[in-house]
């Protein structure tokens, strides 16, 4: 009997992770190795980005910290306020080694 | 020739043999009697020895396998006075053991020799019980009340708790697989008692999802079981000591008037010497339309963790790792198998890849049921059942997710799936066979500091490698540049060993399950030291060869190697290269 696993991916679809760490768009922008406590604000209308340096459990990481602020009219002053804060891995370098004569993987 | 073989009982095979046996039981002045049933012997034997004041009646029992095995002596009616080496219910005597056995023994001899150990070390001694051991003559095993009891072919999984000993008895919560015809599986989920409650370590889905019948019992404690009594006997005896059963609430599957389970805790023997309590279940039930219950025993068997900490004591270590296998096919089955059998707590796996029952079988597991599903999951459900204490799940995206478009909510839950099980694992282990997820796996690992290990078989499954990649060596990169430079061994491959199936746009390789599995387990005992002292097995790269080099079948050969940074590798700070910069070294 084999039990369904997409529950899990039901609940793990938040999109906590982001496409940031695509290799193909890395190109060697940032190295892995890079730490520090940089912290970033990005900040438009009411809606705010913060973003920080961190130790992720994985390594070296960036914790993020969005706010986005959603007013039901121009004139109204019910606001609505999401907030998230994720990891994201720091990009990884795409590099690729001279290839060698040596039979295929297979398995 | 056709037909069927004549059959003939050991003492028309062995003529000689059995004059023999007889012969020694007169030269030692037993007398005796033979019992002939169906073609078999049986023989009473009136024993006298030293340590007895009167003849002893035994009962000998030949095996049909005799002399290949040893004949089973029974003192049925305990003349011997024994409290140990004799199984109360049918009085067989603790006499020898295979390993011991040889095949010019006779019973007689056999008897001669044991019979006078076992009185010695059988019979009520004081120090038995105060923990003093006898050393050297006999084997220091306990001898647990109420072994294989039960007749049915199902035991009852009971979690291992400590039940306070205040307590007489209370309610289980059992969950079980019952059909018309019997049952076929049950475990406790829950032990009650007055301001107790212990539950099971398996998760309340995983029992519903394996056992979805749901029903109460009983427990009491009974000081005072006595084996020998018959199951009917136990029943009329405790069925005072049963209150009504009050519902909980929830849904009974189960009549509790047609069905009636009851855990009885009875004193045994745990350790030599040492007594504690096991379980032991009644079950009676009757069928349906029939006013006759049947009253059985059941075994009951207790799970846990300790149990797989003598077998595998690294066990205990391995609960705590998280680890990720990526490509579950001939040789990644393998490796997430091994290492959920050794212990690993927390396993996932990634595989898009389908079971199809035209091929998928022949190299890893492949239930006939779950063709079309993916093989990530197919396997997770298969680990799930047989280790319920490991959480396993099986993820259907493709590792290199990133390469895909994340435009779809399914294929950004994918990739968060992915990326997670990629990042936070102890270990990943990459049997993707893809040189272009191994680059990406290895580099993604890389950064972060840890382990990292591929492994991969070569076509016709004639050699393999793996590689195990840790801060203290070289990275994937690494490999490829002293691969590029001559500086690693490889493993052998047949040239024709590239297929590809009728019907199917995927090209495929010839090989055995064994011969992958013959590299798939050295990659797992790698895992497994890495994962439980930190160190690798003398090397970090491996390059097996099954085959020589003309392509005939040769016991495994390994070599090994350490793979240090490669100057040319960009993924290295140049302090890096500095400090760990050195020749690769080989050695075989």
């Amino acid at each position: 009997m084999v039990e369904p696993d997409d529950a899990d991916a039901e609940l793990d679809g938040s999109g906590v992770a982001s496409g940031k760490s695509d290799p193909g768009s890395a190109q060697g922008e940032e190295l892995a190795g890079q730490s520090g406590s940089d912290v970033e604000r990005e900040a438009a209308g009411d809606d705010f980005e913060v973003s920080e340096d961190v130790a992720a459990s994985g390594g070296v990481g960036r914790r993020v910290t969005r706010r986005s602020v959603r007013r039901e009219s121009s004139s109204s002053s019910s606001r609505e306020v999401t907030e998230e804060t994720v990891t994201e891995d720091f990009p990884v370098q795409a590099y690729q080694a001279p290839l060698a004569p040596h039979p295929s993987p297979v398995g | 020739m056709s037909g069927e073989p004549v059959w003939k009982s050991w003492h028309r095979r062995y003529p000689a043999r059995w004059r023999r046996e007889l012969a020694a039981l007169r030269e030692r002045g037993w007398s005796y009697r033979v019992r002939y049933e169906r073609g078999a012997v049986e023989l009473s034997v009136a024993y006298m020895g030293a340590e007895v004041s009167a003849p002893v009646r035994l009962v000998v029992r030949y095996p049909d396998g005799f002399p290949w095995f040893a004949p089973r002596v029974f003192d049925r009616r305990n003349g011997l006075g024994l409290v140990r080496h004799r199984e109360p219910r049918t009085g067989q005597l603790c006499l020898v053991r295979d390993v011991d056995w040889h095949v010019d023994r006779t019973a007689a001899e056999l008897i001669e020799a044991q019979v006078p150990v076992v009185v010695a070390w059988g019979r009520p001694r004081p120090e038995v019980g105060g923990g003093v051991p006898v050393v050297g003559v006999e084997e220091l095993l306990p001898a647990p009340t109420a072994e294989r009891l039960g007749s049915e072919r199902v035991a009852v999984t009971v979690p291992s708790v400590v039940v306070p000993t205040g307590l007489d008895g209370g309610v289980l919560v059992l969950r079980s697989w019952v059909t018309e015809s019997g049952i076929t599986a049950m475990s406790v989920a829950q032990v009650l008692g007055e301001g107790f409650s212990a539950s099971s370590p398996l998760s309340p889905d995983w029992l519903a999802g394996q056992l979805p019948s749901r029903g109460l019992g009983w427990w009491l404690r009974v000081p005072d079981f006595d084996v020998c009594e018959s199951e009917r006997q136990v029943w009329e005896r405790v069925r005072g000591r049963l209150p009504a059963l009050k519902s909980d609430g929830a849904e009974l599957s189960w009549d509790p008037e047609r069905l009636q389970v009851v855990g009885l805790l009875v004193p045994s023997e745990i350790r030599y010497g040492v007594m504690g309590e096991r379980w032991v279940f009644l079950l009676r039930w009757g069928l349906r339309g029939g006013s006759t219950r049947s009253v059985d025993f059941l075994d009951a068997q207790e799970f846990g963790d300790v149990g797989p900490a003598v077998r595998v004591p690294v066990s205990s270590l391995l609960a705590r790792k998280f680890v990720t296998v990526v490509g579950v096919g001939a040789v990644g089955s393998v490796v997430a198998t091994d290492l959920v059998r050794s212990g690993v707590g927390t396993m996932r796996l990634i595989d898009p890849d389908v079971v199809d029952v035209s091929g998928s079988g022949t190299r890893q597991p492949a239930p006939f049921i779950a063709a079309g599903d993916t093989k990530a999951r197919a396997l997770a459900g298969l680990l799930r059942m047989d280790h319920p204490l490991a959480e396993v799940r099986g993820y259907s995206y493709p590792a290199g997710a990133a390469a895909y478009s994340l435009t779809s909510k399914g294929a950004r839950v994918g990739r968060s799936l992915v990326d997670r099980a990629v990042r936070d694992a102890d270990l990943v282990v990459d049997a993707t066979a893809s040189p272009a997820v191994t680059r990406w796996l290895a580099a993604r690992r890389w950064t972060s500091g840890r382990g990292f290990l591929t492994v991969s078989g070569t076509a016709g499954g004639w050699g393999g490698v793996v590689f195990l990649q840790t801060p203290a060596s070289g990275c994937w990169a690494c490999v490829e540049h002293a691969r590029a430079d001559g500086l690693l061994p490889v493993p052998p491959e047949d040239a024709a060993g590239a297929v590809e199936v009728p019907g199917c746009s995927s090209p495929t390789f010839t090989g055995t399950s064994a011969d992958m599995g013959t590299v798939a387990h050295h990659a797992s005992r790698v895992a497994v030291q890495y994962l439980t002292a930190g160190v690798d097995l003398g090397g970090d790269y491996f390059v097996a060869a099954l085959r020589d080099g003309d392509g005939f079948p040769q016991p495994v050969s390994w070599r090994k190697a350490r793979v240090a940074v490669h100057p040319e590798c960009p993924l290295h700070s140049p302090a890096a290269i500095a400090r760990q910069g050195r020749p690769v070294s080989v050695a075989s």
